[in-house]
């Protein structure tokens, strides 16, 4: 290699290759190993949250599923769903008077 | 050890990290002195080097062998000093063909320079260059690169990088004896 740069007067601190060969070596190949260890770990994590995540989402699933079976017949709006009929002040009016005179008279057997 | 060699062992991932390592052996020092050349600052080197090497231990599994190995690692440390050299500026793009208003100033300010007549008359002259002139003529003098390499490093054209080089060439020398006398 040309040493005419020391023509120029530029100088380097002490042992400054050495250093900055460690200091490149730190930031590439090193930094790699632990990208690469990182990841490996972050798989694992990312494994343990996809089954919590299933487990959570199967058991919300299988409430849902016994709620939607036991839905209140009683509600005014699931009615009009089951009776095809329009959601009106009055239609409310009429089913609230006879689920309360449904429930005040009961009808011995 | 041969470019070829050296590229098998780098481009084998088994064996990329001790490639790596034998390349920066190879290149630290080289491309060291050519990035100072052109940020003249000894930290602002230190940075243009290091982002150096990260992009090359990146891209080495891209390299696709179309130039020399050390042509390819010559043309990162370049761009990276014009990215340096632009951000420095705050501009978009550096103006290679205008003269470093702050060449003195960078030069000085910087604890690693030592003045010695013969490298102030240098200094003096390069700072009056454009900084392609300069590029040019720091490539072929001081690390004896070959004009068809400067031509790929650079993307300038080689008959346009010889008739510059050998300008500057000449009006050094000019300088330099007038100033001896």
């Amino acid at each position: 290699m040309s040493q005419h740069y020391k023509k120029l007067g530029f100088k380097t601190p002490e042992n400054y290759f050495q250093k900055s060969k460690n200091q490149i070596l730190a930031t590439t190949i090193n930094n790699e190993n632990k990208i690469i260890k990182q990841q490996t770990n972050s798989y694992f994590h990312l494994l343990v949250a996809a089954i919590f995540i299933t487990s959570l989402l199967y058991l919300n699933f299988s409430n849902l599923n016994n709620q939607m079976n036991d839905f209140n017949t009683n509600s005014p709006i699931i009615s009009t769903i089951l009776s095809d009929k329009e959601i009106t002040d009055e239609y409310i009016v009429d089913f609230l008077t006879d689920i309360v005179v449904i429930n005040e008279f009961k009808i011995p057997k | 050890m041969k470019e070829g060699a050296l590229l098998k062992i780098l481009k084998n991932p088994a064996s990329k990290n001790e490639g790596f390592r034998l390349l920066v052996d190879l290149y630290q020092e080289k491309i060291y002195w050519m990035i100072r050349k052109m940020v003249l600052s000894h930290d602002s080197t230190n940075d243009v080097l290091q982002e150096t090497y990260i992009r090359i231990f990146k891209g080495i599994e891209k390299f696709q062998e179309k130039s020399k190995l050390s042509t390819w690692i010559y043309r990162i440390a370049y761009n990276e000093c014009i990215r340096f050299l632009s951000n420095e500026s705050k501009l978009k793009k550096v103006e290679l063909d205008s003269n470093d208003d702050n060449y003195s100033r960078k030069l000085y300010a910087d604890v690693y320079f030592d003045a010695e007549n013969l490298s102030l008359k240098f200094h003096q002259i390069l700072s009056e260059l454009t900084l392609r002139q300069r590029n040019i003529f720091n490539m072929k003098y001081f690390d004896e690169l070959k004009f068809t390499e400067i031509s790929k490093i650079t993307g300038i054209n080689i008959n346009t990088i010889k008739s510059k080089y050998y300008l500057v060439e000449k009006r050094i020398k000019k300088e330099i004896n007038e100033s001896a006398l």
